[in-house]
């Protein structure tokens, strides 16, 4: 097997295990999931680029995420005005438990993608704060204060509060 | 039930089949890998002289009026102990995080970039879209018909000799005596790792046999300008 079928390999073992997160966390930040789909293709795309030049990066999953974030974040400029953050919700999302789904997702798009993107990786991918500040280029300090805003602003739109 | 569990409950409860994503993904991967082997190296003083060195050998297989381009690897010199193909200027490694455009989309990105420039009535094609994005723009001028071509790639190494810009961004501006298509360059690498060049060229075709003489058909600071453009690869 040549270098790089052996990189191909890894690749393709790395991305089968990691996929359905990255959609996953994808789809939190955009609320589409065939648009989260797409994007998760072309950052696995780019990661794939990456291994095969100089093989594994020494942690792929966070490399991985980290572009898909900044795909993510860029998608969201160049489509900026498809998209408003809004204090509006849908009436229903908060008081019927069963409608919990849209409350959640919904509260999390009235959010800036930024400070979206910060209880994403928070909430959803469980990372720490330093973590979360790497992940999307920020400083610890500038995570922290995101995130509180992120927080109360979250709170604020899904009608209760976000911690137990 | 709080955010942590909410968000679990909300992607359980709606997410659909997964289909062939990792297939799909690595479709892709390939074609991006094709494309960048081929486009290269558009960065470095060592770059520059790879694309010159590639596009006066196409140029001089092809014999048409129509120039194909093809690059060569870039043959910077590689630091002890780095790993082969991992790309790097000084202690800061280069990761391409950026998305380098198809043929369609830079030949859109030029038109629009010429156009923010000022410079109309320029007359766009694509050089060889199967190997390299890169587009050839035939301007009238005051001095009279000229010649300009532009890439975009990733960028494999900074160029060692290029100015770091404030915004994090290098420049480097260049030009090559002997070779008329590359008589006066520039190369600008961005932060996420895409390289934009533009050849001001003193000829108007190379195919070869004969280089029929010309201006160069932007002024240094048009020529930066628009290599610094960030409709051009964005």
């Amino acid at each position: 097997m040549s270098r790089r079928d052996a990189r191909e390999a890894e690749f393709v073992a790395f991305a089968g295990a990691t996929a359905l997160r990255l959609r996953r966390t994808a789809f939190l930040m955009c609320g589409d999931w065939h648009l989260a789909e797409d994007l998760v293709q072309t950052a696995l795309a780019k990661v794939y680029v990456a291994w095969l030049r100089g093989g594994a990066p020494d942690e792929p999953t966070a490399y991985a995420r980290t572009v898909l974030l900044r795909s993510l974040l860029d998608h969201r400029r160049r489509r900026s005005s498809a998209e408003r953050p809004t204090a509006d919700l849908p009436d229903a999302a908060v008081d019927t438990p069963h409608d919990l789904r849209l409350s959640v997702v919904d509260a999390l798009r009235t959010l800036k993608p930024a400070d979206r993107a910060v209880l994403v990786l928070r909430y959803w991918e469980d990372l720490s704060v330093e973590q979360t500040a790497l992940a999307l280029g920020l400083s610890v300090p500038a995570v922290k204060s995101r995130h509180a805003r992120a927080l109360r602003r979250f709170e604020q739109a899904w009608g209760q509060p976000a911690l137990a | 039930m709080d955010l942590h569990d909410a968000l679990r409950h909300d992607l359980t409860r709606t997410e659909p089949p997964l289909g062939d994503l990792v297939g799909a993904a690595l479709a892709e991967g390939r074609r991006r890998a094709r494309r960048q082997r081929r486009t290269r190296a558009l960065a470095g003083a060592g770059a520059a002289v790879a694309l010159v060195t590639g596009l006066t050998a196409a140029a001089g297989t092809s014999g048409a009026s129509a120039p194909q381009a093809t690059y060569a690897q870039a043959p910077a010199p590689e630091p002890a102990g780095q790993p082969r193909d991992v790309p790097v200027h000084g202690p800061e490694p280069l990761v391409v995080t950026g998305d380098v455009p198809t043929d369609a989309e830079l030949l859109e990105q030029v038109a629009a970039a010429l156009q923010r420039a000022g410079l109309e009535g320029a007359a766009l094609s694509v050089v060889d879209p199967d190997e390299a994005a890169m587009v050839q723009v035939d301007l009238v001028g005051a001095s009279g018909p000229g010649m300009l071509r532009i890439a975009v790639g990733p960028g494999s190494q900074p160029p060692p000799a290029a100015e770091r810009l404030p915004d994090g961004s290098w420049l480097e501006v260049g030009g090559l005596a002997d070779n008329c298509v590359q008589h006066e360059y520039a190369v600008s690498t961005r932060p996420d790792g895409v390289a934009v060049y533009a050849g001001n060229a003193r000829c108007l075709a190379w195919d070869g046999t004969a280089n029929p003489p010309a201006a160069p058909p932007l002024t240094t600071a048009q020529l930066v300008a628009l290599v610094q453009d960030r409709g051009l690869g964005g």
